[in-house]
């Protein structure tokens, strides 16, 4: 195939085997290498709390690097609060306010917010569904009514939610052809079982068994000032933004609120594979994992720093493996996702079918290194020097210190958390840190999705035991040819 | 962050229009040149301890070697393999143990390379830049490993996918004639794979010479300190002569043209359509990109209204300047206005087609009101300042190195909003009539071929 005609030895000796250096000159060049400065401060603007009457907190803070705000209300149900035959609800109930009120039509919602310079979004996500909306920060009180008015009165019209359905329909389709969200799917589900976490996507079935009823009741019993909060970021001034907010909101009514039905994700034994068969793909699309903590737990800043040494940053040893050594893949990556009740660890990566089996074994290779050996030195400096540096990037903007500050309010982490992130990355010891490697990795006990063309790579699995097969939907299906 | 790539990363920058207060904001711009030809910005902004540190080269995938088709893109790969002082994946791991993030991306005329740092570390990335400037050492080793990259990012981003890019890869190669316009700039794999290390070293020394690059450093830094810091990393890099620019303008397209592909992938249908554009920073321009916003890049606009909520025909409509792969002004040369439509398996391209002439006509017909045009003016007003901030910050150094680059003018970042301010529900009408025609048309009809199912 093309990848031995590259590897052809011709090729190879034709070249010498010495650097190339393409230097127009070597005038003035500066070879040390620069010191790096003091760190300069960073401080974030103080934030103002409100709890209204009714419960809704309001959370204010000013940010003033250019003329825009940030307002989003977060109703603190999404996925999670699905009932299982009906995954989608709150995805759905969420597209559907935005569709109408009792004084704006669909389109004059739109068109309202797209003349204050923004645009209006709601969506749902596993724990919390958000409506957000982001404009010139000369109109934020009418963005904040505007909000207010999706999330306490929309009138959930029968022809927008079989606009909406058809809609859902046709993306539900679409998404199984594609590898990635087929990988995803089948590890989530496999990992978490009957836990709401399994649920990532709506289905065909749930979305033909909603109706208008199902959705007014979802949002009846959800989406109570009790059971949200509002951040308000930008170019604003925080009293002016608690006082439009508590005209806005403040005659939404409380009420009892269900409680999501978490159930104790199934434990894990062995090396579990989940193959789905896509016939014709040229590569491996790959999610492995295991089940974490949750986004709260204290030692998410040492688990942090694992997955950051692991797979969490381009200068990574998985990324230095598999991509900058092997050249088996473009895009290999790991992540640790918190939600509020559990968490993952899941690596992901897309590689050539004829490498499949050889990146298993270096994925889990590096693994067993880091439960083994953990991380020190000036590795692991750069890995906490890397999360200290990118807080103050990522916050220095409207909408990343609103993401920061969402995290903060939906898993109830401690207030200070922006202001600790830094010093609580610092004062973390290796002997944490290998501890940490331990509990992230499940190295023997995993769930591996791999999306893929079975008759292509079934000679390098040859290793794994226990390999259930699927198709695209998702049914268990005979061994594939 | 990991994309060395394409379209995915990059900063979009959707319709707008000034008019309204908050006006007073402004960008600060300091200026000059160096002796060897480099530009170079700075932007001061204190808000936070960062700095953005971007290197520019006018070289993008546009006018690649002819029989290297993907080149451009593999050469920015590259530059992350090591150079005089810095080893192999070094830059990487230097920029991210000191806090920074670091990206590079290829485009229709220019590679971009930045790194968002702490501030502190200001002259580290400069440093860094500046080895690989003067200085790039690619072993042949080094070269195999990245074409293996790049061959698999395309296989993830292309050939495995359903639709295969074919909205931003593949309608430029039927819209437009003159090849540099018209080729696979991802790059064939056989293409890619043939790449050698005397084609690495030409292409660094025809374009990656400092007179065809602009330096921007925007953030927690001063004017002084950086031109300083410029004199003392780049001054020294000697200037070389730039070859003659190739002729890339595009014959004006005078019949529509149709295209059917078959996609064994996908399972549903989707239908891209571009029309060529005015040049850059026109008067049809600006007009054009004031109605963007109303025809289709906002869920309030008359061609998502149409095919979604009125004929429900659609499932999914999106469209721009540049679409996939950059902005209306980080380009220069011929462009597509892009659209996309994904559409109910019954139905076929024409069918599409058909409802969005009719939105056209509209317009071409009865103009967009003043209203319209007052809340598309906020509204490009409002997505440019946030196109300012993407990235960290990244989005205005890059607007502001494509200003720098393109029009010698980087202060250019401030007059822009006035530009589009002048235009009437006229011009709008007048644009429209002129490219939103069939004549000036292309589309692809992308239909599901089996394996999908």
């Amino acid at each position: 195939m093309i990848r031995d005609n590259r590897r052809s030895p011709i090729v190879r000796s034709a070249i010498l085997a010495v650097a190339l250096v393409l230097a127009a000159t070597k005038a003035g060049a500066q070879t040390e290498r620069p010191a790096v400065g003091p760190e300069r401060p960073f401080q974030l603007a103080p934030r103002v709390e409100r709890t209204l009457p009714n419960g809704l907190r309001v959370v204010v803070t000013r940010q003033t690097a250019i003329p825009k705000v940030s307002i989003t209300l977060t109703v603190l149900s999404g996925y999670s609060s699905d009932p299982a035959d009906l995954t989608g609800l709150a995805s759905l109930t969420a597209d559907l306010i935005q569709e109408g009120t009792k004084t704006r039509s669909s389109r004059q919602i739109r068109r309202d917010a797209f003349g204050m310079g923004g645009s209006l979004t709601a969506a749902a996500s596993q724990d919390y569904t958000s409506i957000s909306t982001r404009g010139l920060s000369e109109f934020a009180t009418q963005l904040i009514d505007l909000v207010a008015e999706v999330a306490m009165s929309p009138t959930l019209l029968e022809d927008e939610l079989a606009i909406l359905k058809q809609q859902h329909l046709q993306a539900v389709s679409q998404q199984k052809a594609s590898p990635q969200f087929l990988a995803n799917r089948t590890f989530r589900g496999a990992l978490f079982g009957s836990h709401p976490y399994a649920r990532t996507s709506e289905t065909e079935a749930s979305l033909k068994a909603m109706d208008r009823a199902r959705l007014a009741a979802f949002h009846r019993d959800h989406y109570r000032p009790n059971n949200a909060f509002l951040l308000i970021v930008g170019a604003i001034d925080p009293d002016a933004m608690i006082a439009a907010a508590e005209r806005a909101f403040g005659a939404w009514a409380r009420g009892d609120v269900p409680s999501p039905p978490f159930a104790a994700p199934p434990a894990l034994s062995g090396r579990k594979v989940l193959f789905v068969q896509r016939p014709n793909s040229i590569q491996s699309s790959i999610a492995l994992g295991n089940i974490a903590v949750k986004r709260s737990d204290a030692r998410w800043y040492e688990l942090t720093l694992a997955n950051t040494v692991y797979g969490g940053a381009f200068n990574s040893r998985i990324v230095r493996n598999i991509r900058e050594e092997k050249g088996y893949t473009y895009s290999p990556s790991s992540i640790l996702t918190g939600f509020a009740d559990a968490g993952f660890y899941r690596f992901a990566a897309d590689v050539r079918n004829d490498v499949t089996g050889a990146t298993l074994a270096e994925v889990f290779k590096e693994i067993d290194k880091m439960r083994a050996e953990g991380s020190d030195g000036s590795e692991l400096q750069g890995a906490k020097q890397y999360l200290r540096g990118i807080f103050p990037i990522q916050t220095a903007t409207q909408t990343g210190l609103a993401g920061t500050l969402n995290n903060v309010y939906v898993f109830g982490l401690p207030k200070d958390y922006p202001e600790t992130f830094r010093a609580k990355i610092s004062a973390v010891t290796p002997a944490q840190v290998k501890g940490a490697a331990t509990t992230l990795f499940g190295s023997e006990n995993s769930v591996i999705a791999i999306v893929g063309d079975w008759a292509k790579v079934k000679e390098q699995l040859g290793g794994f035991k226990d390999i259930t097969f699927l198709d695209v939907d998702g049914k268990t299906i005979p061994q594939p040819q | 962050m990991r994309t060395f790539a394409f379209a995915l990363c990059l900063v979009v920058l959707a319709p707008t229009g000034s008019s309204v207060s908050g006006q007073a904001f402004s960008v600060p711009v300091v200026y000059r040149k160096l002796p060897n030809g480099l530009r170079v910005v700075v932007s001061e902004n204190h808000a936070a301890p960062v700095v953005v540190v971007e290197v520019m080269y006018r070289i993008g995938f546009r006018i690649e070697p002819r029989n290297r088709t993907g080149f451009a893109h593999l050469f920015e790969h590259l530059m992350f393999q090591g150079s005089e002082h810095v080893g192999k994946f070094e830059h990487v791991r230097i920029v991210n143990e000191n806090g920074g993030t670091l990206n590079g991306s290829t485009r229709f005329d220019h590679t971009n390379y930045f790194e968002v740092m702490p501030s502190n570390a200001l002259e580290l990335a400069m440093w860094l830049e500046a080895d690989r400037m003067r200085s790039l050492k690619i072993t042949p080793e080094n070269l195999k490993n990245q074409q293996d990259v790049v061959s698999e990012e395309v296989r993830v981003n292309v050939l495995n996918q359903p639709y295969g890019a074919f909205e931003w890869l593949g309608l430029p190669q039927k819209a437009n004639t003159n090849w540099y316009n018209a080729h696979n700039f991802y790059g064939d794999l056989s293409d890619l794979q043939a790449a050698n290390l005397d084609d690495v070293k030409t292409f660094f020394d025809t374009y990656y010479a400092p007179s065809n690059a602009v330096l921007v450093v925007s953030g927690d830094t001063t004017a002084d300190e950086v031109m300083k810091l410029a004199e003392k990393h780049f001054g020294g890099i000697p200037p070389r002569a730039l070859p003659p620019r190739p002729d890339i303008k595009e014959p004006p397209q005078t019949a529509e043209k149709s295209f059917e592909e078959g996609d064994k992938l996908a399972r549903t249908p989707a239908l891209a359509f571009g029309y060529h554009l005015p040049d850059r920073m026109t008067k049809d321009f600006f007009a054009l990109t004031l109605l963007d916003p109303l025809l289709v890049s906002d869920e309030s606009a008359r061609l998502y209204q149409a095919l979604i909520k009125e004929n429900q025909i659609a499932s999914d409509v999106s469209g721009g300047f540049n679409y996939g792969l950059g902005n209306n002004f980080d380009y220069n040369g011929p462009m597509l206005y892009t659209f996309r439509v994904d559409y109910r398996p019954d139905l076929k391209g024409p069918d599409v087609l058909k409802v969005v002439d009719k939105v056209i006509n509209a317009i071409q017909e009865h103009g967009i009101t003043e209203e319209e045009l007052k809340q598309a003016k906020v509204n490009f007003r409002s997505s440019f300042l946030e196109s300012l901030e993407s990235g960290g910050g990244f989005g205005r150094a890059d607007l502001l190195a494509a200003l720098a680059l393109y029009d010698d003018d980087p202060n250019r970042i401030n007059t822009i909003l006035g530009d589009l301010d002048k235009v009437t529900t006229a011009d709008v009408q007048q644009a429209a009539k002129k490219y939103l025609v069939p004549a000036n048309r292309t589309s692809i009809d992308r239909r599901p071929a089996g394996g999908g199912q």
